[in-house]
């Protein structure tokens, strides 16, 4: 029993060193290299988005390596298992299995300091949202909107109501191409089923000279179109049918270009089924009171672009100012003054102003690791540096006399 | 007055008609030559400032790019008499007819001309045309170059479409210096009737000083009440008068836009939220002027200007009037505290520091290898030595003067990475020299220092083309000097680190490759150790640079990580040292594989320095990279072939590469 259990110990722990070891070390960051590599090269082609989440965000993909006119498919570790791997190696070999001394002690610190960085990417991945926020001057608003993500909303439009309760379905639902069936809730007395969702596509009417694959509805059918790099630019589209056990039966075709929801009426009251960016609410209202572009004089750059708004919490007001490299940090939010538009305007058109919005939980754990690696690796390269200086002075030493 | 306003609407409203061959006449009796000019006069003419770019730069920045740009170097040499940037720019604005005939234009691609109908023969492929010999075919030229940007994505264009392109833009430049001072050449109609005599004499000086001057009573010639009382054939003489210089106006107006912002507002906006002031040119005075609401600082200014080039060919006037222009230029400047360094920056390019280092890496180089030829003696060591730290003063003094005049970090720009890149190699190798004193060092530090050098020249070239300048105006977001000088510093010299370390390693494989100094073990053991304490050294920046970018796009854009290509690059340098750094410490590699992996850190260097922006994608995408590919294609293929070469050595000569057991770099 004890030479078995004393075998299992000697087994965990030459797995743990085989785990923690550096060779595990650099095959897993040659592997991160050469996938941060394939996919930087890859984003001229597919563009960001797409390479994030194949290259990036994954757990396995299949890379095809061009050579002369021959293309060879090799199959290579995502860089999501790379990177857990990578940090459960930093953690046995780096920081469990180290044995801290005064030789050692840069080096566990900057595996503690590079831990910290894989967590706060962890939680920014799993716990974090963003959007933009476009508001023209005296424009307010209390929710953002998101950069990527579509949602499907479905609200009763009736005016009596002091407010509206959305039932929202997100995409990652129903865009996986089966079809879905929403079941009725209190506020929406009908099933919602939704059918042939596409990433991204276009209306066209069906005529002699275009047949749809896809579901017609009312002469009008979905035209899927080739994934754009730019994820932004892609809209997708599906066809919704509302069914209920009084008969009701109405089908729709829902376009992520569509500026308006589609609605029926339901006896007295009329509902609406919305396919549109997913919508975040903020725990305050952002109005802005004045937007300022200036350019660099004589030439078309900007040199700054600034935003006055005012901040609505609770009856309360507070005048801001959102400028580059100076965002509003609030209740977990941050809103960054990021971009301006219309695209197009003359000098003496309004603008609108968009921020950035990000809820980060771990957005200042980046600046912590940062300051302990460097801690670490200063003590470990002043060590290296003062006993090789010793050394070559000895050296000098000798070859003089 | 009300007259005037309906003659300055018509001004402002009526579509000019084109301005080619407008002062043919005027010139047509001018000289076909003119007086050297004197270094106190180019001088005082190369510190006048003015607005260009976004920002206040001397006149001799101005012309020296616009030179650069358009004829490929800084001078030009006519009948024996060598001409800088001041000299040939004060020719072009005040002898265009002899300007014109000077061989400036530099077609690099015969077959540019070729295309749009130009008969090319006797010439070589690359040559410089003078304006006049390319006037059969400017038109061809400009309405080819607008058609190939209508018609075309940039990214599309063939080499020659692009050159067509560049080649209509430099003339375009250079039309900019030949009509630069044609309104204050130019005789406006105001003595042809005696009305006119009345209110601007019966000479009035070429220019539109007089007519700012008389601007008041002009107004009230052109008061359609005061018209009624002057006889009646005297009336249609007079609005005739009027028409004929509206319509020569038109014409002025419209080539006075194409000119140098020279004249600083003299409304000064103070408070945190003022708008940068914007400089008027010639166009914008008189304009000031017509509407009643004439700014008299700009407009002596401008006399002064007018009637300096009425001297033009009275040498020790024209100098008087020069420095006086200058005196009234500086003066409406400093009032918004700008200008205050427009002698800085005209002594930093009269120095032109980074040749001059250049030329001290170069022979700092040549006495290395002569000591490497005869080690014993100790005069190529210092003079090495010496050579080498000239060469450093130089481009930290040069860099530093740049950072003085820009007030920001000198890391802004691919171009000043490049002088920031080449100083922090060579100190870090005369640092390593200090320490390991086997000239192994130091001759990289000469080499580094030559080729870096060597590149800022070549390179300046490229941003002359594309901004106009090397000290471009920053977009929004990099206007920090904060994270510019935290960031992209530490970076940068994780940069330096890399090549550096890369470039010691060369000397490990190639001597390992010939043969050289075969046994001296301590020889290539030293060698080891500095690439390796390079590395570290690297590794300390490139981490360090990399996670304070995230922080800086984190604070900027709410992202610590967006994956775009720079970052990825920078993390990629990051990976690669980590990973020469665990398989030394794991025993993966040794030597030679050290060695080996530090050659792939710098392929991956230039790629995260250069090969990133050529690919065209994400907000990193900057500088001008055109031609750079195959500079940078030649680079991996060297490397390659180094890399490849040197593990079949060792496959075919094993000997060569075993070393004493316990001798670890890691140890020191």
């Amino acid at each position: 029993m004890s030479k078995d259990s004393d075998d299992l110990t000697r087994l965990i722990q030459s797995f743990l060193k085989f785990l923690g070891s550096q060779k595990v070390a650099a095959v897993l960051m040659a592997l991160l290299l050469l996938l941060t590599f394939l996919g930087t090269l890859e984003q001229a082609q597919h563009g960001l988005y797409k390479v994030q989440k194949t290259y990036f965000e994954s757990w396995g993909l299949i890379h095809t390596f061009n050579v002369f006119s021959l293309q060879i498919p090799v199959p290579l570790p995502g860089g999501l298992l790379c990177m857990i791997c990578f940090t459960i190696n930093l953690l046995v070999g780096g920081i469990l299995r180290l044995r801290v001394n005064r030789r050692t002690i840069g080096i566990f610190i900057i595996h503690v300091g590079i831990a910290i960085m894989m967590l706060a990417g962890l939680v920014k991945l799993k716990a974090s949202d963003e959007g933009y926020l476009r508001l023209w001057e005296t424009q307010q608003a209390a929710e953002y909107v998101s950069h990527h993500h579509w949602e499907l909303a479905v609200f009763n439009t009736n005016p009596d109501q002091t407010e509206i309760h959305e039932h929202r379905v997100h995409q990652s639902r129903w865009l996986n191409g089966a079809p879905l069936t929403i079941d009725s809730t209190a506020e929406t007395p009908f099933q919602l089923q939704v059918r042939t969702p596409l990433i991204n596509c276009s209306p066209q009417p069906v005529g002699p000279r275009w047949t749809p694959s896809s579901e017609e509805v009312d002469g009008w059918a979905l035209l899927e179109s080739q994934l754009n790099p730019e994820n932004e630019q892609n809209l997708p589209g599906m066809v919704v049918e509302v069914s209920n056990d009084a008969g009701l039966q109405k089908t729709a075709l829902l376009w992520g270009g569509e500026k308006f929801p589609w609605t029926f009426s339901l006896g007295d009251e009329i509902y609406a089924v919305a396919l549109r960016k997913v919508r975040y609410s903020m725990p305050y209202s952002i109005r802005l009171d004045n937007f300022e572009k200036v350019d660099h004089p004589g030439i078309a750059m900007a040199k700054e672009f600034r935003s006055d708004v005012t901040q609505v919490k609770d009856g309360d007001q507070r005048k801001i100012r959102i400028e580059m490299n100076d965002p509003l940090r609030d209740q977990g939010l941050i809103l960054f003054q990021s971009s301006w538009g219309p695209s197009n305007a003359g000098p003496e058109d309004e603008l609108f102003s968009v921020f950035s919005v990000v809820r980060n939980p771990s957005d200042q754990w980046p600046l912590y690791s940062c300051i302990v690696i460097a801690v670490g690796m200063a003590i470990t390269f002043i060590q290296k540096f003062l006993a090789y200086s010793k050394k070559q002075a000895n050296k000098v030493k000798e070859i003089a006399r | 007055m009300r007259c005037l306003v309906s003659l300055l609407a018509m001004l402002l409203v009526v579509i000019p008609a084109p301005v080619d061959g407008q002062d043919a006449a005027v010139e047509d009796n001018a000289s076909r030559s003119r007086a050297s000019w004197d270094t106190e006069t180019l001088d005082c003419i190369a510190r006048w400032p003015l607005q260009h770019g976004g920002r206040v730069k001397p006149f001799g920045t101005f012309a020296g790019f616009t030179m650069l740009k358009i004829n490929g170097k800084r001078s030009v040499t006519i009948d024996g008499d060598k001409l800088g940037p001041t000299a040939w720019a004060l020719d072009c604005m005040l002898y265009p007819e002899i300007a014109r005939t000077y061989p400036c234009i530099l077609v690099s691609n015969a077959e540019v001309l070729t295309s749009v109908g130009l008969d090319v023969s006797g010439r070589k492929r690359s040559s410089r045309w003078s304006y006049d010999q390319l006037a059969p075919v400017l038109d061809e030229i400009f309405s080819s170059a607008s058609r190939i940007k209508n018609s075309k994505d940039s990214k599309t264009w063939s080499v020659v479409e692009r050159q067509t392109v560049q080649l209509a833009q430099n003339l375009g430049s250079l039309e900019e210096l030949l009509y630069g001072f044609d309104s204050a050449r130019n005789q406006l109609p105001l003595f042809t009737a005696p009305e006119f005599q009345e209110v601007f004499g019966v000479e009035p000086r070429p220019g539109f000083s007089p007519l700012i001057a008389g601007v008041d009573r002009l107004a009230n010639l052109t008061d359609p009440e005061k018209l009624r009382e002057l006889p009646e054939e005297r009336q249609t003489e007079v609005i005739a008068v009027l028409d004929d210089l509206r319509s020569q106006l038109v014409v002025q107006l419209q080539i006075a836009r194409r000119g140098i912002a020279w004249f600083a507002p003299e409304q000064v906006q103070t408070g945190k939220d003022a708008p940068p002031p914007i400089w008027s040119r010639t166009d914008g005075i008189l304009e000031s002027a017509l509407t009643m609401n004439t700014q008299p600082r700009q407009s002596e200014a401008l006399q002064t200007i007018e009637e300096m080039v009425a001297l033009r060919d009275d040498r020790p006037a024209f100098k008087e009037k020069a420095i006086q222009v200058q005196t009234k230029l500086m003066a409406l400047a400093s009032s918004h505290g700008q200008g205050q360094y427009v002698s800085l920056e005209t002594t930093f390019y009269r120095w032109d520091f980074f040749f001059k280092a250049l030329i001290c890496f170069m022979l700092a180089f040549v006495i290395s290898c002569l000591g490497w030829m005869k080690p014993d003696s100790p005069l190529s060591s210092r003079g090495s030595w010496t050579f080498s730290l000239l060469g450093l003063i130089l481009l930290v003094v040069g860099v530093t003067i740049r950072c003085v005049i820009q007030g920001r970090p000198p890391v802004t720009t691919l171009y000043e990475t490049i002088l920031f890149i080449t100083a922090c190699c060579v100190l870090t190798a005369l640092f390593i020299e200090r320490l390991d004193r086997r000239q192994i060092a130091l001759t990289m530090a000469t080499v580094l220092g030559s080729i870096g050098c060597f590149l800022s020249i070549k390179y300046e070239m490229k941003e002359a083309v594309t901004a106009g300048d090397t000290m471009p105006s920053l977009m929004a977001a990099l206007d920090t000097n904060f994270w510019l000088s935290t960031h992209v510093t530490s970076v940068t010299l994780g940069y330096s680190a890399g090549l550096l370390a890369a470039a010691i390693s060369h000397v490990w494989l190639l001597g390992k490759l010939t043969g050289f100094r075969k046994g001296d073990g301590d020889f290539y053991r030293s060698i080891t150790r500095m690439v390796y304490g390079t590395i570290c050294f690297g590794l300390f920046f490139s981490i360090v640079g990399t996670i304070l970018g995230g922080i800086w796009a984190n604070y900027s854009w709410g992202r610590f990580w967006g994956w775009d290509p720079k970052e990825n690059g920078a993390l990629m340098i990051c990976l690669a040292e980590l990973v020469i750094l665990h398989a030394r410490m794991g025993g993966f590699i040794r030597d030679q594989g050290l060695h080996i992996l530090v050659l792939i850190n710098a392929i991956i260097v230039a790629f995260s320095w250069w090969g990133v922006n050529l690919l065209g994608v994400g907000l990193h995408s900057y500088g001008f990279t055109d031609g750079i590919q195959s500079i940078l294609y030649i680079f991996y293929a060297l490397e390659t072939v180094i890399i490849v070469m040197s593990l079949l050595h060792r496959y075919f000569s094993k000997d060569s590469y075993t070393r004493p057991s316990g001798q670890s770099p890691t140890a020191a």
